[in-house]
This record gives structure tokens, C-alpha cells and sequence, in this order.
């Protein structure tokens, strides 16, 4: 009998292929940087009030490193907890959210809602709850990170093709297993997809939460770079914070690759 | 309700958790301070928004058909999106002031790049066999670009939109804190140092109004214009 | 009465120990009325008065135009649907009205999971029926292998041709642990020539195992080629108008489709469904 021809084929990843991505990447960061740095050894001097080049940032975080990386700890703590904590259960309630028509209607208006109300707003709010540990920060970065999941993974829930529903139940498939077998790598794509949404978030929110009187942490670093004036200091946290939502943008694309390639 | 008497009935301090009554007090007494930064607030974000937004849409629209152009703004796009941007509100009080426009400028910016890319996404929507046919009947490509591909790009636009207008509450509330000129942030940060937290509360109360005004406000122009959706 | 084997033919391989054990069965569709309502006062007829029985190990092609029924009435011999009061559903003499899981059932698209590969979407009806995946998939090896697509077992849906697609989803269909397959027009989707590759090798997995089939079509061509019997279906409400045996030897080659036996019943089944596209012609 004769083969039919593959239309596509997924060739194996050359060495090469896979260094021109990372230069992809790479690339606009280098670009921006380096001309950042020109822009700053040969523009006009009123430049230095507001921007510090990227070799001064560089070097005033090496000078005072002890400093900022508990800064860099207080704040990447506070955020991560939001993020996993928020995520997780952003997860869990578009699951709920899908098993009943009706609550799932009610919910999701709810959600849109809620997530158009800045929470920031609401971080002196909880400042006075909470106190000022940890906590008022965690819960801000859990809000903001909690919705993107919920929508995101309630979409992809609701995309699935009625035809792979038909087929999980004329074969008689449990709830269980069509939620093992069939949603959960369903909805894969779109978890990512929230994931790398709000990284970014989580440290913003966990930033302005700090800002109403936390004593460590970016926040507070950034405070003191405007009212000292210190372009350097102000800079360096911008850079510290981009730091962590980078590295935890990377991660989850680097997991994307591996578990949701589809 | 429930608002007005189960703090009470759980015992709480009215600077906990005020109650109905109180915070409406509170907005009789201080009326012209929270008023006037809830005003202050809504014209900052809803100003750099309209701006944001309109810049966003020529440049993509001129990137749709510029390679380069796109792939530049793009870059750009993926460096600021991956810094937190608040972190850019104290850059821009330092540069611009404590004024409106600070807050203005920095929404504008931001807005610009969501719009950008929001744009640049539905404009790539376009289906191929709608194109095609326009093309086929000689017609031009500015015609083709506003009966077409505008129209089919609109619904991801006005999402854009509506995701623009809740960055643009946050980040004008954010810069509001970090300068000294009127706005919800600020009124926030000054009522929390004089303990005045009932007006706090207020102005967090306000805060949320001034998110979901601008998100229904962005809705509603999304009805208006994309009708004809699904 | 069971299809009679033309001799000649290699004899039939039991995949599986399930499939052993059950044997083939007919099935019986009594009095089957389907109604959907439409708006607050009208309803819609979507079946009429179906009866049917399927012998056991034969396979029957539904045959009639878009929007018959033809999907409904499959539905709801598998479960998905449930017909009106008063309509069974008898597999082998077992009332199976409204209950899911008897039957290999495919849909109309090939359904494949974008994450599995080709070996583990075939085995995907094995493993919900609880059995372990390295089992199971040492089983549908085997078949892999004998119809010669032991290559494509671990390709992923996105890297295979539609044609490929479409026999693995056959291959999952096999590999159901039932002797009864109900097929929705499996193979709208192909273009012509593929198709005829397909079918042949459709013919050629039906005589190796033992199944009954049950095939849904608007190919005419289609169902008098596979096929032991057809029956015609109409439009508004779905009511059986035609049923006939196909006169046409096993194993079935492509020079049966041009011989006197095979336009014959071709010309009865487009009289049958001429009727029906006459229905809708403006009258002079």
C-alpha cells in the first residue's frame, strides 16, 4: 500500500537556528543599551539630571550591592509569592467557572470588572490592614496576577473544539479524564500565555505596594531616588525590577517550549 | 448595605473599615480635595489614553506597510514591556515635573506601544480572500486600507483599547504618587501620613470609580463601532 | 444473517482480547423520532420514524444530503443525543438508548490531539477505557504495523497529511474496545483521489478485523463502494425513502465502480435522492 506524503515535517533544531533566536532576542536589548550609553556621552549635559548611562547604573549597583540586593530579595519575594499564589488560584476558579453555564456567566462579568479596579489604589488600603510586612504586597500582586489567568484559561477552555467534547463522550470518558486527557493540555497554551502576562505585573504590584512605607525593598529605593535627585539610584531600581519580571518572562517561556509547544 | 452596618457589627474602627455613612461624610466635608482629584486623575488618564491611542494607530498603520519600521518598534516594544513601567513614573516626575503633563506624557508613551501593538495584530487579521477580491477590482490600497482592513482590525483595537484605558488609571495614579500635584495617588499617600484614613478610603473608592468609568467608557465605544461582530 | 466471506480472503485478525471477547452484534433502531424546537412555537422534524436492523459484521452506509439527519441519527445511536419518547436502541438485544461508550465512534473531523502522537491518539479510546498506555500501546503497534504506517507512529498531528490524519483517526476507531463502528462522513474532507486511497484501505482493515459498520455519507459513489447496503435518507423530516442491497462482490476493486451492477444501484440511489433535490427546483 502506498505512503502518503507528510506534508510538514518538523526538522530537528540546528545549532545554528538556535543561536540566531537567542541573537534575535538579544539583540533590541543590545541595540537599546548601547544606544542609551552614546546618547549619554555625547548628549546635552541636562541629559544627567534625569538619565543615568548604563555603565554608571552598572557600577553604582556593584558600589552598593549589599544594599540593593536586599532590596532586590524584599521585593522579588513579595512578588513571586504574588505571582504563584495568584496564578494558581486564577487557574483553579476558570475551572469552576466552566463547570456550570449560569455561575460561569455571573463570574466572568465579575471578573472583567474586577479587574478594570487598580488595585493600587487599595495598597494604602491594605498598608493599614496588614502592617507592613510582606503581606499587603503579596495580596496586591496576587489581584493583579489572579485575572489574566482566569480569562485567559477560561477562553481556552470555552475554544476547545466541540468535536474533541463529542469524541471524550461517546467514548464514555469520565470528568475526570476528559479534564486529565483533554482540557488540561487544552488549555496549556493559554496558561503560558497569562503566565508571561503577568510577570511583568506582579512586580509592578508588589513596587507600588511598597511605596506606602515599606522600609526595604525597590519601592522604597525609588522614593529615595527622587527625593535625593540620584539619577544612578533611581535607574538601578528600574533596572533591579526589570530584572526580576525578565527572568521570570524567561522561565516561563523556556517552559513553553518544553510543555505547550502545541 | 450589608457596607454600613457590618463593620460595626464586627466591631471594627471606623479607620479599619469606615462605614457607609462615614465615607459619604467624608466626601461632604473634604468635597472640593476629592472631587477635584477624581477630576484631576480621569482628564490625566483619559488624556493620554485618546493621545496614546491615537499615535499608536498611525504608527502602526504606517509600520503595517514598513517592515523595518515594524520590527524596530517592536524591539522597543519588548524591551519596555518587560520593565515594570511604573518603575518609569519617577523618571518622568524627575524630567517633566509635577504637573499634568508628566503624567500625561508617560500614559501617552505607554498606551502608544499597547495601541501599536494591538494595531499591528488586527491589521494582520485581514483575510486573505477579502483582500484578494478588493485587490482584484483595481481598487487602491488607501480605499482598501479604510474599508477593509480598518474594519476587520476594529474589534481587536477597541480591546486594545479597553486594556490601554486600565493601564492608563493605573499608571496616572502611580506618578501621581511619586509628585506633589493633586491626583488620586497623591491624595492617597498624603491622607495615609496624616492619618486622615476615612479619606483615604474615599479616594481608594474613587480610584476604583475612575477604573471602571474609563473601562465602561471604553466598552461602550467598542459597541458602538464593532456592532457587527459575532 | 451474517455477511457471507468471499473465500479467498485472508482471515480475520481479533485485535484486541475486548474485541475477542464480544463478538460481533447487530444493531436495532426502533421507532426513532427526533424534534428539536426551533423557536417558543415551532419544531423542527429532524428524524422521522427510523427503523432499521444492522446485521452483524456488515457494513451500511446512510446516504443522503446535507442536513438530513444523517449526523443526528448517529448521535443518537451512540448516546450523544437522545431520541424522542418511544425510540430504543438495541446493540446484540441490550438496550443501549442514551448510554455512551458501546461504540467506536468518529466524528467528522479527524479530532486528533494536537499534543499526542499519531500511536497515542489511535490509543486514546484504550486508555480511557482504563487501560495502561505502554499495553495499550504495544497493541496498536501491532496494527500500525500491519497496515504499514509503522513509520508515522510517532509524527504529531501538525506534521502529517490530512489523508494520514484521517487513517489514524480510523485507527483509533478500530482500536475502540467495540465491534461496532459508527463513522461520520469520514471522509468529506479528503480531495477525490486520496479518497479512493483511503477507502481501499478502509476495505482492506474491515476484512482483517471483524467489525459491523455503520457509515454516514452524502457520497454517493462512496456508498455503494464500501458498502453492503444502502439507505437513503430525506430531508425534512428524516424519514428512510430507499434501501437497498449493493450487488457487488468482496473484495471490492476500483473496476467495480464502472461495472452494470455498480451504476445500477447508482441509478436507483439517484433516483431516490433526485426526488429529493427536485423538491427544492422552482416549478414552472
Amino acid at each position: 500500500m502506498t505512503a502518503v506524503p507528510i506534508t510538514i515535517r518538523s526538522t530537528p533544531r540546528s545549532v545554528g537556528a538556535g543561536a540566531w533566536r537567542v541573537a534575535g532576542v538579544v539583540a533590541p536589548f543590545v541595540i537599546f543599551f548601547g544606544g542609551w550609553q552614546l546618547l549619554m556621552a555625547v548628549g546635552p549635559h541636562s541629559l544627567q539630571t534625569v538619565l543615568a548611562s548604563p555603565s554608571t547604573t552598572v557600577s553604582y549597583i556593584a558600589h552598593n550591592h549589599s544594599e540593593m540586593l536586599t532590596s532586590l530579595r524584599t521585593t522579588a519575594y513579595e512578588a513571586l509569592i504574588g505571582y504563584l499564589v495568584g496564578n494558581l488560584a486564577g487557574f483553579v476558579l476558570a475551572f469552576v467557572l466552566d463547570s456550570n453555564r449560569q455561575v460561569g456567566h455571573v463570574g466572568l462579568a465579575l471578573m472583567v470588572v474586577a479587574q478594570s479596579v487598580p488595585v493600587i489604589a487599595f495598597s494604602a488600603v491594605f498598608a493599614l490592614w496588614f502592617g507592613q510586612g510582606a503581606l499587603p504586597r503579596i495580596l496586591i500582586a496576587t489581584y493583579i496576577c489572579f485575572f489574566p489567568m482566569v480569562l485567559n484559561v477560561h477562553r481556552g477552555l470555552r475554544s476547545i473544539d466541540h468535536i474533541h467534547n463529542n469524541l471524550f463522550k461517546a467514548f464514555d470518558a469520565s470528568h475526570v479524564q476528559t479534564a486529565l486527557f483533554l482540557r488540561f493540555p487544552a488549555v496549556l497554551p493559554s496558561v503560558f500565555t497569562a503566565l508571561k502576562a503577568s510577570a511583568v505585573l506582579a512586580v509592578s504590584g508588589a513596587i507600588v505596594g511598597e511605596l506606602f512605607g515599606a522600609q526595604y525593598g525597590l519601592g522604597p529605593l525609588l522614593l529615595a531616588g527622587i527625593y535625593y535627585q540620584s539619577p544612578p539610584l533611581l535607574w538601578s531600581s528600574i533596572y533591579l525590577a526589570a530584572a526580576i519580571s525578565l527572568t521570570v518572562f524567561t522561565t516561563a517561556s523556556v517552559l513553553q517550549r518544553r510543555l505547550a509547544w502545541w | 448595605m450589608a457596607w454600613q452596618f457590618v463593620p460595626t457589627a464586627l466591631g471594627l474602627q471606623s479607620y479599619l473599615f469606615p462605614t457607609f455613612t462615614e465615607v459619604v461624610a467624608a466626601f461632604r466635608g473634604d468635597e472640593s480635595e476629592l472631587i477635584s482629584a477624581l477630576w484631576t486623575t480621569l482628564i490625566e488618564a483619559t488624556t493620554g489614553v485618546v493621545i496614546g491611542a491615537m499615535v499608536g494607530l498611525v504608527l502602526g498603520a504606517v509600520s503595517y506597510y514598513i517592515g523595518p519600521l515594524r520590527r524596530g518598534l517592536l524591539s522597543i516594544l519588548v524591551v519596555l514591556n518587560s520593565t515594570p513601567q511604573i518603575g518609569l513614573a519617577p523618571v518622568v516626575v524627575l524630567f517633566l515635573g509635577s504637573g499634568l503633563e508628566s503624567k500625561i506624557v508617560l500614559i501617552a508613551f505607554v498606551t502608544s506601544f499597547t495601541l501599536l501593538l494591538y494595531t499591528l495584530q488586527g491589521l494582520d487579521l485581514v483575510p486573505r480572500e477579502e483582500e484578494r477580491l478588493l485587490q482584484s477590482f483595481g481598487s487602491a490600497e488607501p480605499w482598501i486600507f479604510v474599508k477593509l482592513r480598518l474594519r476587520r482590525a476594529l474589534p481587536t483595537i477597541m480591546s486594545g483599547l479597553r486594556y490601554a484605558s486600565s493601564q492608563a488609571i493605573i499608571l496616572a495614579i502611580v506618578v501621581e504618587i511619586f509628585s506633589s500635584n493633586g491626583g488620586i495617588g497623591h491624595l492617597i499617600l498624603l491622607e495615609t501620613s496624616l492619618a486622615g484614613y476615612v479619606v483615604m478610603w474615599a479616594a481608594a473608592l474613587e480610584g476604583a470609580v475612575a477604573g471602571l468609568a474609563l473601562f465602561g467608557l471604553a466598552s461602550l465605544l467598542e459597541k458602538r463601532l464593532t456592532w457587527w461582530v459575532g | 444473517m451474517t455477511v457471507a466471506r468471499q473465500p479467498g480472503l485472508r482471515a480475520p485478525v481479533p485485535l484486541t482480547a475486548a474485541h475477542a471477547n464480544e463478538g460481533l452484534r447487530g444493531l436495532t433502531i426502533k421507532d426513532v423520532n427526533k424534534t428539536f424546537s426551533v423557536t417558543r412555537t415551532s419544531t423542527l422534524s429532524a428524524l422521522s420514524g427510523i427503523n432499521m436492523a444492522i446485521a452483524p459484521g456488515s457494513v451500511v452506509a446512510v446516504l443522503g444530503p446535507s442536513g438530513c439527519g444523517k449526523t443526528t441519527l448517529l448521535e443518537i445511536v451512540c448516546g450523544l443525543q437522545l431520541p424522542d419518547a418511544g425510540g430504543k436502541i438495541e446493540l446484540g438485544g441490550l438496550d443501549v438508548t442514551g448510554r455512551r461508550g458501546h461504540f467506536a465512534y468518529m466524528p467528522q473531523r479527524d479530532a486528533l490531539l494536537p499534543w499526542r502522537t499519531a500511536l497515542d491518539n489511535a490509543v486514546l479510546g484504550l486508555e480511557l477505557k482504563g487501560i495502561v498506555r505502554k499495553e495499550a500501546r504495544s497493541q496498536a503497534q501491532e496494527l500500525f504495523r500491519i497496515f504499514n504506517l509503522a513509520e508515522f507512529t510517532h509524527y504529531y498531528p501538525k506534521q502529517l497529511s490530512i489523508g494520514m490524519r484521517q487513517r489514524v483517526a480510523l485507527l483509533r476507531t478500530f482500536l475502540f474496545p467495540s465491534t461496532f463502528m459508527l463513522l461520520d462522513e469520514p471522509f468529506a474532507s479528503l480531495d477525490a483521489i486520496t479518497r479512493m486511497n483511503v477507502h481501499l484501505w478502509l476495505l482492506e482493515m474491515w476484512e482483517r478485523l471483524e467489525r459491523t459498520v455503520m457509515l454516514v455519507t452524502h457520497d454517493i459513489d462512496e456508498a455503494i463502494f464500501l458498502a453492503d447496503r444502502v439507505i437513503v435518507l430525506s430531508t425534512h423530516p428524516g424519514a428512510i425513502v430507499l434501501d437497498i442491497e449493493v450487488p457487488l462482490r468482496r473484495p471490492r476493486t476500483l473496476e467495480a465502480t464502472t461495472t452494470e451492477a455498480f451504476l445500477g444501484a447508482k441509478r436507483r440511489l439517484l433516483d431516490a435522492l433526485g426526488q429529493q433535490v427536485r423538491a427544492f427546483l422552482p416549478t414552472d
